[in-house]
């Protein structure tokens, strides 16, 4: 499976159930984008590992809003500890979503460690998760703002074609999605 | 008339400023303020793990329109500079930022000296603006003119805390 189908697959199920989805910087952000832009999407360009942090912000600010946080293995490996707060807090509207491929994928593909990770395991030691899912193409999402805090990992390729480049800027997407989030 | 404690007055002054969403990591002269923040039921309060993501959380309440405040020691500010450049000012979000300013005078303890060695030379690297708490802790809309200060400037608003809250009360 590869990454911009499962983030395809990910992003449709986001628009059709209303929910704001925030992205990791890297390979997350790039092809989210070229799956289809939306004034929903918080693209992140940095740092790495702060997509969960960010997605729990917004989860809290806008509790009737599903949320969905687009991460990377090895960004996530960064900032492992986000895990720990977001349990504490368990926004029920909060998805977050691993990709998978145990490399980093824009950075030469070198490995990352997030492969010693079993994330089965991972959210069920986080006790505010309350649920976890594999996911592949064929899984049916819908993302809601009291589904209870989720984890969902899909395990994908190591990219074989280069990610698009992404022409955004930080302050046009965030004036952008808070602009949406006024009218929505 | 009775005297406010420093964080009954904070907290007085940070619902005046329409802050509904905080995040902060403990420090001693912030504990006190964090304990009220987290009791109080109109004001969601997280307490993070690192520096780094607090910073992220706030983004995140900025970015998803609520005013916010984050709550850090100045050694978890040093943590934490990659995330403030790339994405606190990058994406231009605006929050007050209360910074225990820690191994000054009052703090007598030697690992707490090295924390404030760096901190002048770095904020002013950065360029940014900081408000210290000691030469406006009489001003009582103080958090409300931080808040429309990082509105204005489109990034946080940093408040420097000289000196551990109890050493004072307000009127």
């Amino acid at each position: 499976m590869q990454q911009v189908d499962i983030i395809r697959h990910l992003a449709e199920a986001a628009h059709a159930s209303g929910a704001l989805v925030v992205s990791e910087i890297g390979s997350q952000t790039q092809w989210l984008y070229s799956t289809g832009d939306h004034p929903s999407h918080l693209y992140l360009s940095g740092p790495m590992g702060m997509a969960p942090s960010v997605a729990l912000g917004v989860a809290l600010a806008q509790p009737n809003k599903p949320v969905l946080a687009i991460c990377g293995d090895g960004a996530l490996a960064m900032n492992l500890n986000a895990l720990a707060t977001i349990s504490y807090m368990a926004p029920k509207n909060l998805t977050l979503a691993v990709m998978d491929n145990g490399v980093y994928d824009l950075t030469g593909k070198v490995p990352s460690p997030s492969s010693a990770i079993d994330y089965a395991q991972l959210s069920a030691g986080f006790k505010g998760f309350t649920h976890y899912q594999q996911i592949d193409l064929g899984t049916n999402l819908v993302f809601s703002a009291d589904n209870g805090l989720t984890l969902l990992h899909a395990q994908v390729e190591k990219s074989t074609a280069k990610a698009p480049s992404f022409p955004l800027q930080p302050l046009h997407i965030h004036a952008r999605f808070r602009d949406y989030l006024s009218q929505n | 008339m009775p005297r406010k404690s420093f964080q009954e007055e904070f907290v007085a002054q940070v619902r005046a400023a329409g802050i509904t969403h905080a995040v902060g990591v403990p420090d001693g002269w912030l504990a006190p303020l964090i304990e009220q923040l987290g009791n109080a039921a109109d004001i969601t309060y997280v307490p993070a793990a690192r520096e780094e993501e607090a910073l992220a959380v706030a983004s995140g309440f900025a970015m998803a329109g609520k005013r916010a405040l984050m709550l850090t020691q100045n050694v978890g500010l040093l943590n934490s500079l990659g995330c403030f450049s790339t994405l606190c000012q990058n994406y231009r979000t605006p929050f007050v930022l209360l910074v225990a300013n820690r191994g000054n005078l009052f703090d007598k303890n030697s690992y707490d000296i090295p924390k404030i060695r760096y901190m002048d030379g770095i904020l002013g690297a950065m360029n940014l603006l900081t408000t210290s708490y000691y030469t406006y802790k009489d001003e009582p809309d103080l958090i409300k003119r931080l808040m429309e200060r990082a509105e204005t400037a489109q990034e946080p608003a940093v408040l420097l805390l000289d000196y551990p809250p109890n050493a004072h009360t307000v009127q």
